[in-house]
């Protein structure tokens, strides 16, 4: 028998508040208010003073950003004329593997199969340690320059996929543009959450007002205001350091970010339209050797753990962003797992007061994109010839998730990808990744023995220099940004 | 099911052919992945038998006493509460095939996704019976079984197609 189906204004969540002041709070806020019907109320909670820790999402988007932005309202011509948002084909890992060559991560669609296989295993088939040649976005990467990808499959760069550079203040300022009617801001400082058991009763501002709301969600960085410091269990925790600047660049410079290894950490160079941003980690005792690499004086500076919470949602209150959990910025994964954490808010939005059912399914999903996010970051650390201090023996020292172990295992076995449900970094991202960290898979797929070798060889041959010949024709990335954005305005003042 | 599994049993060996050493780890990812499988395709298959409200036989009181794997529970628990799919990417069984599992055992969600009410009911209605007018119409266009299967070229309607040795 059917049963009653719930009154929608009985019993549920009316008001939700979403307390913070950077990219999650914007980006939280953008999202979720375009998805909330008429009588879910939205109150944002800004505090004072900056969001220094923003540089932490490391300033690269991956290609799932273009649908994020979308859902939350908005769209590529508005990224790319109204902030200095760059593209990125990905991050080039320099000095990363002792005297072997550097890589580029590139983002990268579905491999192509040929005869059955997956094509990166005739490369093995053959020996071949560099799969960059065979990977658009990174020979375009290299060579600085890009373009949008062409709708024509038969194009060599319809293969690539891109993302973006971009600061945080610009980037998040986007997101608060044009945001729906009827949400209240407001401009405090907490300084006392009441709790009733697990849940939260209110928030008590400085200036004496209390809010009440029937979801909170936390999106005050590191600190987790809402969700409470005192309470995180984080996993997989280093204590690390960052410093952080911009210096003006002209002209724009390549559309990939830029990762260097050094005794202290590493380095990163994120190009933005007008400024190459700078971003430096490094343990604690390494700080003078930091401060030669990083270049300029730092105009932000501090100390960060890595890990997440044993559970983002607790009672009425759910972390998002470094709230939940912080990721070394050493691949795109910190700002990935704010997208998604945002995304699976948005999806289990709670359908009643009682929210045990989402805030289970929440955490579960949780759990399992950070663990996996960390396995892709963690990756980084395995192999040899790394460079001794510090930095490197602490990240070397921590423990090695299982699941780590299993994928390298059977790749360096036989070239195979070992996937968990639905990861953050997908297979191309594990097995380019694998190739740039030196990594050799004893076996390959014994079916493309089926395919006669010079016929393959004639193919791979082919396939590079489509690519080579591609890349020649492609525009410096700021020409095209340029001529893009120039485009944009004309289609714009076209339409108005 | 049985058949899906089959081919996933082979396709899976294929991808993991061991050479004379036996890998462990060429076992144990093999496992990993077939566990995963038998596991997703236990839920569903159970899934068709404990909403009975039947108690006329053994079987079905057995059904009925059944105790829940977990992760059967938590996939139930969701859908209905809130008509929630609990998704996941390696499994033979889509979202549609579980609602319709689902609905087809009577198991009506108590709520549902609140972005629904985002959407004006006329626009819902709408939608829907546009949906469903068109389902319909397929389906009265569509030929009738047996002929098309006999116009797509069946080798007999009565004698079963036997290879001839030799």
């Amino acid at each position: 028998m059917q049963q009653e189906i719930l009154n929608p204004s009985a019993a549920c969540v009316k008001h939700i508040l979403i307390c913070g002041t950077g990219l999650a709070a914007q980006m939280a806020v953008a999202a979720i208010a375009r998805q909330v019907p008429a009588y879910m109320q939205i109150t944002w909670l800004r505090a004072e003073g900056t969001q220094a820790h923003d540089v932490l999402y490391g300033g690269i988007a991956t290609p799932a950003a273009y649908d994020f932005n979308l859902m939350a309202g908005v769209d590529e011509p508005t990224l790319i004329l109204e902030s200095n948002t760059a593209f990125a084909y990905g991050t080039h890992y320099r000095g990363w593997n002792g005297g072997r060559p550097d890589w580029v991560q590139a983002f990268q669609a579905p491999f192509p199969v040929w005869e059955g296989v997956l094509f990166y295993h005739y490369l093995l088939q053959r020996g071949l340690t560099d799969i960059g040649p065979w990977l658009v976005a990174a020979q375009a990467a290299r060579h600085g320059v890009f373009a949008h990808p062409p709708e024509d499959q038969r194009h060599p760069l319809s293969a690539a996929e891109y993302g973006y550079q971009f600061e945080p203040a610009a980037y998040g300022a986007l997101f608060e543009r044009g945001l729906p009617k009827g949400i209240t801001t407001l401009t405090g400082d907490i300084v006392r959450v009441e709790r009733d058991g697990e849940a939260i009763s209110s928030v008590e501002l400085k200036d004496g007002r209390s809010l009440k709301a029937d979801l909170y969600v936390d999106c005050t960085g590191p600190d987790a205001r809402l969700a409470g410091p005192s309470g995180r269990n984080l996993t997989g925790g280093q204590g690390l350091r960052f410093m952080a600047s911009r210096a003006p660049e002209r002209p724009l410079g390549p559309p990939h970010r830029t990762v260097s290894a050094g005794r202290f950490g590493w380095t990163a160079r994120t190009h933005v339209e007008g400024a190459a941003l700078h971003l430096t980690i490094h343990a604690a005792a390494d700080e003078d050797a930091a401060l030669a690499a990083h270049g300029v004086a730092p105009a932000f500076a501090g100390a960060f753990a890595t890990g997440w919470r044993a559970a983002a949602w607790s009672g009425n209150c759910v972390a998002l962003g470094q709230a939940a959990g912080v990721a070394e910025p050493l691949t795109p994964a910190p700002f990935l797992l704010l997208q998604r954490d945002v995304e699976r808010l948005v999806t289990l939005l709670p359908a009643s007061l009682d929210m045990k059912v989402e805030q289970r399914e929440f955490n579960r999903q949780f759990t399992e994109d950070y663990r996996n996010a960390f396995l892709f970051n963690q990756s980084l650390f395995v192999g040899e010839d790394r460079p001794a201090g510090t930095y490197w023996e602490a990240a070397r020292a921590a423990p090695r998730d299982e699941r780590l172990t299993q994928k390298i295992e059977q790749f360096e076995s036989r070239g195979l990808h070992v996937a968990y449900d639905l990861e953050p970094f997908g297979q191309e991202d594990w097995i380019i990744q694998h190739f740039g960290m030196g990594r050799r898979a004893e076996r390959y797929d014994r079916v493309a023995d089926h395919t006669p070798r010079a016929a393959m060889d004639r193919h791979l041959d082919e396939m590079r220099q489509a690519i080579a010949a591609a890349v020649r024709t492609m525009p410096p990335h700021g020409a095209y940004r340029q001529n893009f954005a120039n485009f944009l305005q004309q289609q714009s003042g076209a339409l108005s | 099911t049985s058949i899906h599994l089959i081919q996933e049993g082979i396709t899976e060996l294929i991808q993991i052919l061991p050479d004379r050493r036996f890998l462990e780890s060429d076992r144990a990812e093999y496992n990993r992945r077939m566990a995963l499988n038998f596991e997703r395709v236990r839920d569903f298959l159970v899934l068709h038998y404990i909403a009975t409200e039947r108690t006329d036989t053994e079987l079905w009181r057995y059904m009925r006493a059944l105790a829940l794997p977990e992760s059967l529970e938590e996939k139930m628990a969701a859908w209905l509460t809130r008509g929630h799919l609990i998704r996941y990417e390696f499994g033979v069984f889509l979202p549609p095939s579980w609602v319709a599992v689902m609905l087809g055992q009577n198991l009506w969600p108590r709520g549902y996704d609140p972005r629904v009410d985002r959407l004006p009911e006329h626009e819902l209605v709408a939608q829907a019976e546009a949906i469903r007018t068109g389902v319909q119409r397929a389906v009265a266009a569509a030929p009738d079984h047996a002929a098309y299967i006999k116009q797509s070229g069946a080798a007999s309607m009565t004698a079963p197609h036997v290879a001839k040795a030799g």
